[in-house]
């Protein structure tokens, strides 16, 4: 097992490095400049970038880079003066991963309800309603549905806050908007375990013991119909704490996701570095967990070997 | 089978105690910003506090005058900086840190005297050494990030010194006591007093703003304030806070507390919010704002100084032949341009925006109101003229725009109009903005949407640009006649005269030569609460709020 984390560990810096390197040459070869602005005369454009060292060779510039990253030092931000890349992310990320968790949790626990009603119910105008609302919520992007909450209880009704200032109130439609796409993933997947789970022959042979119901539907269809979900789970965490970019703007979060899209459009280059090297290390970090907590659930995973 | 399930139950417990280490390990360091925005969010005066709270979309670049200055240095500075003088809306000078200031007769040489009771917000003398320190750092070679740092080069040794070939010590700005200021131009400049208006020239405390670390000027403690107002919180993308500088020279005028600015950059959510009372003032708003309060007290509009035109490069054929040049413009129907990018937009054919003000104290193109006039007649037969009867034979010319909803409807309006009026056709290239700035600087377009929005408020701003020798000149203008007025009105040591000049500037270069093609100008729509008064704008139509007050 240590062996197969150092091996996956090893494997992620090497990945890094590919990640910095592309990433470094991208933005550089991108039109644009961090210091252009409609009224800037170019030779004053070019002093200010002689005076960020950005007139030298890129893979000089690229070398520096690697130096001062090795220091931890992601480098300071072109556009925004006097703000450092690490502050950005020492203050973007908490705020970032608490709506991220916060939305994946409720997801969690509500999709996989969700998920089991679906596959126990015996309606089918339930079942029918259910697998449509799983349907519809998948294909709304979040930031539709965050447009649409905000215009209905912040602008309308007036009740919740539309700016976001760290209150309960305030996290109660990002977390609702993020939320939303992931419980109805979840729901299905868990549906589709479930249902599968439930007609397995140890399942048959639980029920002719003579078990109770809860009993079956916990233990022996739920665990084995977990699976699936625990791989997943990964990705979808990554996925929640990257992919909040639009929700973080509508409701003026305070996140990193904002700062990823302006970043970009701003060509503000350490800024663009330094967010993706540190959300590629958090993918890697979650990707490695989920895997190994899927072979801590089910023995039948040997990672060793798999590798 | 135990073991399994052990680890599940441990893995949920872990999740679960990180999604609750989080929310209670945030919730106190979030409690001020709520304390904050409670006592900022609307009815104005929560314990007799006056209180305002604005939104802006980010703060581009940061606070420091003599650094990398954009719009957040403009949202901050017209609340909590002062410089040597101003002008209202009107054209009237404002005398602000400045008591008085004489020019030479040559006006080579400008003298200003600082008010006696200038200070700073820590209560020390604004002193010309102030001044001099934005100054300086502008112009270091080394570490200045001054976008204008050019728009010192009138001073004498500024521009050698700031190449990296003069020293600064033969920069002639100089501070002949504590309290006077003196420049030294390098030749007479009829709009020296304007350009004061530019980050460049407002002051920054000697031996506290340094360009070495840029931290000071976000930093209540060290960020100075010479302003109605100082710096008391900044939280890095999300809000800011300034409140009442008890050593403004004119304290007395000021009525307001607090004044909180919310950073806010979906539209969507700076409606909502202004709506559900968070914040008291929306600015840049979409049109429909405008149709929806109609009636209301609460909308603003102002005019913008600002000019979108086609730039037509000089060195594409058929474009270096004037009749094309003019035929496109005269083909164009501005009004249905404007109409179709929305309420906002007027149609413009002069390049200097109609809402200039003179520096005669009267509207620039009041004065003489004359520019060409739109004939698709006249358009078809110059176009016939140049060898193209009817479009036969004109080559597809590409058009290039930045990638945003408004300059798309305006290209989509223009394609349709040459089309119709002159039967050519034009390629449309959206690109995205910085994709658009490089195309911009390195020439390489047929067709180029342009746009300029006042630096500074002087026809000037708009016509230097051109200048054969001027590194902004994209599309190659190099027209002596034009380099000639343009000196002139440089020159020129009375202002009616340097206004001749000005106009004949622009007429060679637009009703003559064609060399921009004018479109359109705008103005900006905004909300503010009905109950706030006092509200000022400056000559670049830049709202104050230093002596604003509500109720």
């Amino acid at each position: 097992m240590l062996k197969y984390i150092v091996k996956r560990l090893a494997m992620g810096v090497v990945t890094m490095f590919f990640l910095i390197t592309i990433t470094f040459w991208l933005t550089r070869l991108m039109p644009g400049s961090p210091f252009a602005t409609d009224n800037i005369s170019p030779s004053v454009l070019a002093a200010l970038e002689a005076n960020y060292g950005l007139d030298k060779p890129i893979d000089q510039q690229f070398v520096i880079y690697l130096q001062s990253l090795l220091q931890g030092n992601l480098g300071v931000s072109y556009t925004r003066t006097g703000v450092t890349v690490n502050d950005l992310i020492a203050q973007g990320f908490p705020v970032t991963l608490k709506l991220g968790l916060i939305s994946f949790a409720i997801a969690l626990v509500i999709g996989t309800v969700i998920g089991i009603w679906m596959s126990t119910t015996k309606s089918s105008a339930v079942k029918g309603w259910l697998i449509t609302g799983s349907t519809l919520f998948i294909s709304i992007p979040g930031f539709v549905l965050a447009i649409v909450l905000l215009m209905v209880f912040g602008q309308g009704l007036k009740v919740l806050p539309v700016l976001f200032d760290g209150s309960f109130l305030s996290y109660i439609m990002p977390v609702l908007a993020l939320a939303v796409y992931p419980i109805a993933q979840i729901s299905r997947l868990v549906h589709a375990s479930y249902t599968e789970a439930m007609n397995q022959d140890y399942v048959v042979m639980a029920r002719a013991k003579g078990l109770g119901k809860r009993r079956i539907q916990l233990l022996h269809i739920l665990k084995n119909a977990m699976l699936p979900l625990i791989t997943v789970c990964g990705p979808m965490i990554a996925f929640q704490i990257t992919g909040s970019f639009v929700v973080e703007s509508i409701f003026t979060i305070p996140g990193i996701g904002e700062e990823f899209v302006n970043s970009v459009n701003s060509r503000d280059y350490t800024v663009i570095m330094g967010l993706t090297i540190f959300l590629g290390g958090v993918i890697i970090i979650t990707n490695l967990l989920s895997d190994l907590a899927c072979a801590l659930v089910d023995p039948r995973i040997k990672l060793d070997k798999a590798s | 089978m135990k073991k399994a399930r052990r680890w599940i139950s441990l893995l949920m417990a872990a999740v679960l105690t990180v999604s609750l280490t989080a929310c209670s390990g945030g919730a106190a360091s979030q409690s001020s910003a709520a304390q904050n925005s409670a006592a900022a969010s609307s009815g104005g005066e929560s314990s007799g506090e006056k209180v305002l709270t604005l939104s802006d979309a980010e703060l581009e670049g940061g606070f420091d005058p003599a650094g990398f200055a954009l719009g957040g240095w403009v949202s901050f500075a017209r609340l909590c900086s002062a410089p040597l003088l101003s002008y209202d809306n009107e054209g009237n000078e404002i005398m602000e840190t400045a008591e008085s200031y004489s020019v030479s007769d040559d006006q080579l040489v400008w003298t200003f005297k600082l008010r006696e009771d200038a200070k700073w917000s820590d209560g020390s003398d604004v002193t010309a050494a102030d001044f001099i320190n934005t100054i300086r750092r502008a112009l270091d070679p080394e570490t200045s990030q001054s976008i204008y740092a050019d728009q010192l080069y009138v001073i004498a040794g500024a521009e050698a010194c700031h190449g990296g070939e003069g020293a600064w010590e033969d920069v002639q700005v100089l501070a002949l006591n504590d309290k006077t200021l003196e420049f030294h131009l390098t030749q007479p400049c009829g709009y020296f007093l304007k350009l004061l208006s530019l980050p460049v020239y407002y002051p920054s405390k000697e031996g506290v703003a340094t360009n070495e670390d840029a931290s000071w000027a976000t930093t209540p403690e060290t960020s100075l304030c010479n302003g109605a107002f100082m710096l008391s919180e900044f939280v890095e993308g999300q809000y800011y806070t300034v409140v009442k500088n008890p050593y403004y020279y004119n304290e007395d005028e000021v009525s307001l507390d607090t004044i909180t600015t919310k950073i806010i950059n979906d539209t969507q959510a700076k409606i909502a919010a202004y709506e559900s009372g968070e914040i008291d003032v929306a600015t840049g708003l979409p049109d429909y704002i405008e149709t929806q309060y109609e009636s209301s007290d609460e909308l603003t509009i102002w005019n913008m100084l600002t000019t979108l035109a086609i730039m037509p490069n000089l060195e594409v054929e058929p474009l270096d032949d004037v009749r094309v040049r003019q035929a496109i413009a005269l083909a164009l129907s501005r009004d249905t341009i404007a109409a179709s990018m929305g309420a906002n937009y007027e149609g413009s054919t002069t390049w200097v925006p109609k809402y200039m003000l003179s520096n005669t104290g009267e509207g620039y193109f009041s004065e003489e109101a004359e520019s060409f006039t739109e004939d698709a007649e006249l358009a078809k037969s110059l176009l016939a003229e140049a060898g193209y009867p009817d479009g036969a034979g004109f080559p597809t010319l590409t058009y290039t725009y930045p990638n945003n909803d408004k300059d798309a409807l305006m290209a989509q309006a223009l394609q349709a109009q040459l089309k119709a009026v002159l039967n050519i056709s034009i390629e449309l290239q959206a690109q995205e903005s910085e994709v658009y700035n490089t195309t911009k600087s390195e020439g390489s377009f047929d067709l180029l949407r342009y746009s300029w929005t006042a630096d500074f408020d002087d026809p000037i701003n708009y016509l230097s640009m051109f200048v054969s020798t001027s590194a902004l000149n994209f599309n190659h203008v190099n027209d002596a006649g034009f380099d000639a007025a343009v000196a002139a009105s440089n020159t020129a040591l009375d202002q009616e005269e340097r206004n001749a000049y000005l106009h004949e500037a622009e007429e060679i270069l637009v009703d003559e030569n064609f060399y921009m093609i004018p479109v359109t100008t705008m103005h900006y729509i905004g909300l503010r609460k009905a109950d706030i008064t006092g509200v000022t704008y400056d000559g670049t139509g830049l709202t104050l709020y230093r002596y604003a007050d509500r109720g």
